[in-house]
């Protein structure tokens, strides 16, 4: 008891900085990061790391190809897709206009690593499907709420929005919060009055 | 038959069907206030002192309930689908033997309305035709749950029915009757063994009888755990989805009524109906049909539900052949007791 | 007294379907009311007898938008937002996210907030896990377990309740701590729950854990391989039944779960029975967190950060300090600035993994808020288990997965 005492008492190292949770913050040291750019040379953008993360950044049509490859390395061994999401970098950049968004979590390891890749409106990025079973879903929540549209997804349709969905995909920068159309709410559409007057009648 | 004692079996007769319809009424209460006591809760008690009046208010509710016929249903069926459950439910009291034979204002009254030679088969007979309610309204319904619930029901009848007929061969194969008054009178005589008097109910030389009769029983009323029909996690609520108002409670009656007939029934059989050890009479076989309708509610609070398949399963693979074996052995036991072997 | 409904023309959902010249398929339409769906989840089924050959979860209907709302309040302003995600373990949802947000900041809860979130975070796994053995075991046909499992949720309601004042959205952290002081009574309130919990809990497995017909109706039912259930990203529960090690609280410890002794259940079958094991023995080692969390936290100290821009100042020195005010009026009219950057920070939540996302541009606004629930992943995995089994077990496999739809359909 009295030594947990203490290890409560001693102060932490600088909160979310040296976790290691994401391996190394250096992504010159990082093992996922050097194999990515050995083994996918044209396809490696970047990478980068803020507290303790690492992202690295990928060109869209390698993008499955380095998962996969993430996935099946003996020594990284990704081997669980946490997330897969998309941004709207609209107000941010130019192009590409989007960025999906894998979370990767290696159960072996305990370690987390994020892939980037752009995407502009209307281009195809490879569906992580045939590598995660977990992707199916994920994509179909991107394409309902973003439009992007995955290659090689079995079951792509709208999965939260109603499949009849005329409004476009509600998470883009541009689609206004309350929706395009003016929806009125019951109990406030043209209240009936209280007292009928005869001077109302044409 | 003279006219004095058809009149007496009428009166009789009315008055068992009334006081049938005033325990099912009751049943319901008791039933809900030992559920509440068993699962931590008070019960109905708003209604009238201690909720008394609970079972009133609840028919008055569903009677002013407006009595939907679904677009899509077969209607004549649907209509009379209820009725034929409840009609048929209340029929097997009538063989119920609720005494001997008193004399009242000079005039011999049967404490039964009919002791048929084949009373037990009627019982059986009319459990078999009540579930025709049950698959009619489901399948006229026009609704999934509806048919899916009345097809379970027909399986599950179909397969009680039989361990429920012979779980109780046993029992004739004893008494060689299958009159309920003759029954009732073969366990009144005491079996003495060394001095010790022993009352020769059934369930003392049946037990194995005994046992699949109240298993296969609770399936034939689809009572939890084998209320499949209308699993209500998983049918909504069966073959009774579609239904409301005073329909809905024609089902929900027929099915108390049956509770409370297949527990007079058991009485009768194994725990020698109307005899006791003091003042035999009709409480003795009141008390021990309300220790089984509290055995029915005791399983519902306490069982999880079975599966269709296993349902089947338990049936055909192990009630069916175990009444098999008991039927088997008693009449091997008896007819060497009868000196045949 | 009969009515015939003519309007409006019923819609037919489910229609029969003739697959061969002996078979035929029944669709049945499973939801989004029906009792054993949880909420407004709706199950398209596709029937062969009793046996299910096609599943089709639908979800939506109750949507509402929660990331695209995170998008367009300040950050201080989501946490009551994250209440109604789960609503069923409020306090894990807000942990998730103030732990996410003070991850973006680089700023830490002082020590004695951090241990009070634990305490709380493993109520609220309790107060879940209730829930949904309640409901579970109401689906498959136990009545009574859902009044007994309520009866105890309502003690840990009840110490929410005397903590924040709410019970089922709580919305009771902030960012950088607590901002209510914590009641006297309530370490003793604490106190006679877990005293009185194992006890309860020996009950309900006395009813259920060895009882013939919930074995029948549990094992070897929604059975899931342990390279399939990582393949779908399954979490929590779901996860460790099949015998996978991945406990976020372990793995990755946030808090203080480095400094508490608890341990890990794992299944071994991958069943829906395994998965029940697995949910009660991690009720135990909330117990056992939560009394040691109970043992370790400091009596007194800060329960919220001071000195940080990020965090609202205390609610004294505003009235009396003229910094502070200047501080407080800056922080609730403009908010605050994070850094730029994007976090991504999961916490084991009752029903898994809960990550949120967050990418900032630094504007006082999350550029984007991206919730990972781990029902919506978990219940991915519905037709692969319902594939082949009974009508019967759908409700069964709906419970084991422990879904909330709220969390479900964000």
């Amino acid at each position: 008891m009295s030594d947990e005492r203490q290890i409560a008492a001693m102060p932490r190292p600088e909160p979310w900085r040296d976790t290691g949770y994401w391996g190394p913050t250096d992504p010159d040291a990082h093992p996922a990061v050097r194999a990515i750019r050995e083994q996918f040379p044209d396809a490696y953008i970047d990478a980068y790391s803020f507290r303790d993360e690492m992202t690295v950044r990928v060109e869209r049509p390698r993008y499955r190809d380095v998962i996969q490859f993430l996935r099946d390395h003996p020594d990284l061994q990704y081997t669980m897709l946490s997330d897969e999401t998309a941004v709207d970098m609209l107000r941010l950049r130019d192009d590409p206009r989007f960025d999906v968004v894998a979370q990767l979590y290696s159960l072996r390891r305990r370690q987390r690593l994020r892939v980037k890749t752009g995407v502009n409106d209307g281009e195809l990025v490879p569906s992580l499907v045939p590598v995660f079973a977990a992707a199916g879903w994920l994509e179909r929540e991107i394409y309902d709420m973003f439009g992007i549209v995955f290659e090689g997804h079995p079951d792509l349709r709208r999965i939260l929005l109603p499949e009849d969905w005329d409004e476009g995909h509600p998470l883009r920068k541009d689609y206004p919060l309350r929706g395009y159309r003016e929806y009125v709410q019951p109990g406030f559409e043209a209240p009936a009055p209280r007292v009928r007057s005869r001077l109302r009648r044409p | 038959m003279n006219w004095a004692a058809f009149l007496s079996n009428y009166i009789f007769a009315f008055i068992v069907l009334n006081v049938m319809l005033g325990l099912m009424a009751y049943m319901t209460y008791f039933e809900r206030k030992v559920l509440a006591a068993m699962q931590d809760r008070v019960g109905p008690k708003r209604t009238g002192p201690f909720g008394l009046l609970q079972p009133i208010a609840d028919g008055i509710k569903l009677l002013a309930k407006e009595d939907i016929v679904p677009k899509n249903a077969d209607r004549l069926v649907f209509l009379v689908a209820p009725l034929l459950s409840f009609v048929l439910a209340p029929l097997s009291a009538a063989v119920i033997p609720f005494g001997g034979t008193v004399t009242v204002f000079g005039q011999e009254v049967n404490l039964y309305v009919a002791d048929i030679n084949v009373a037990v088969l009627y019982v059986l007979a009319l459990g078999g035709m009540g579930v025709y309610g049950i698959i009619l309204g489901g399948y006229a319904s026009a609704n999934r749950y509806s048919l899916l619930g009345a097809l379970r029901s027909a399986a599950q009848v179909i397969s009680y029915e039989i361990v429920l007929g012979l779980s109780l061969v046993g029992v004739f194969i004893l008494s060689g009757t299958l009159s309920l008054v003759q029954i009732l009178e073969a366990q009144q005589q005491p079996l003495s063994f060394g001095g010790v008097q022993v009352p020769n109910w059934y369930i003392l030389s049946q037990p194995l009888g005994f046992v699949l009769f109240l298993i296969a029983a609770v399936a034939e009323t689809n009572r939890a755990p084998f209320d499949l029909p209308e699993a209500e996690s998983e049918l909504i609520g069966g073959f009774h989805t579609e239904y409301s108002g005073f329909r809905f409670s024609f089902f929900f009656l027929a099915e108390y009524i049956n509770m409370i007939a297949v527990s007079l029934l058991a009485a009768t059989l194994f725990l020698g109906g109307t005899d006791g050890p003091i003042a035999d009479g009709v409480w003795w076989l009141a008390a021990k049909a309300a220790l089984f309708l509290f055995f029915y509610i005791w399983l519902r609070t306490t069982l999880p539900r079975f599966r269709y398949d296993q349902l089947m399963g338990l049936a055909w693979k192990v009630l069916l052949p175990l009444a098999l074996i008991n039927i088997a052995l008693t009449g091997l036991i008896r007819l060497w007791g009868l000196g045949l072997l | 007294m009969s009515l015939e409904i003519t309007e409006p023309t019923p819609v037919i959902i489910s229609e029969e379907r003739q697959v061969s010249d002996t078979r035929r398929e029944l669709v049945l339409n499973m939801g989004p009311q029906h009792p054993s769906t949880h909420g407004v989840l709706r199950v398209r089924l596709t029937l062969e007898g009793e046996t299910i050959t096609g599943c089709d979860p639908v979800i939506g209907y109750l949507h509402r938008g929660v990331e695209k709302l995170g998008e367009s309040k300040r950050y201080a302003q989501f946490v009551p937002w994250t209440d109604r995600t789960d609503y069923v373990a409020a306090p894990s949802n807000n942990l998730g996210y103030v732990l996410t947000v003070e991850k973006l900041l680089g700023i830490e809860a002082p020590e004695r907030a951090q241990y009070w979130r634990m305490i709380m975070a493993e109520l609220a796994r309790l107060a879940s896990h209730l829930v949904w053995l309640g409901t579970h075991a109401l689906d498959i046909g136990a009545l009574s377990m859902s009044l007994y499992c309520f009866r105890e949720r309502e003690m840990i309601l009840d110490i929410f309740e005397k903590f924040c004042g709410a019970r089922l959205t709580t919305n009771m952290m902030e960012i950088g701590g607590f901002s209510r002081p914590i009641p006297p009574d309530l370490p003793d309130m604490i106190r006679d729950f877990l005293a009185v919990f194992p006890k309860r809990q020996r009950e309900y497995e006395d009813m259920l854990s060895a009882n013939p017909i919930w074995l029948a109706r549990t094992r070897g039912v929604g059975v899931i391989e342990p390279d399939v259930a990582i393949n779908y990203g399954l979490t929590g529960a779901c996860l460790r039944g099949s015998g996978v090690n991945y406990d976020v609280r372990k793995a990755q410890p946030y808090l203080f779960y480095d400094r508490v002794d608890f341990e890990v259940p794992l299944g071994t079958h991958g069943d829906v029975y395994d998965r029940y094991l697995v949910r009660m023995e991690e009720m135990r080692q909330s117990l056992k967190i939560i009394q040691q969390c109970l043992d370790q936290v400091p009596t007194d100290g800060p329960l919220k950060l001071a000195e940080s821009n990020y965090v609202i100042p205390p609610h004294d020195t505003v009235l009396t300090t003229a910094e502070d005010m200047q501080r407080h009026f800056i922080w609730v009219i403009k908010g605050f600035s994070p850094p730029k950057g994007e976090v991504y920070l999961a916490i084991e939540h009752s029903k898994g993994e809960l990550g949120h996302y967050i990418v900032s541009d630094g504007s006082p606004i999350p550029y984007r808020l991206r919730i990972r629930t781990p029902d919506f992943v978990n219940l991915q995995s519905l037709p692969y288990m319902a594939e082949g089994a009974m009508l019967a077990d759908v409700v069964a496999l709906i419970g084991t997965i422990d879904i909330v739809l709220g969390s479900v359909d964000r």
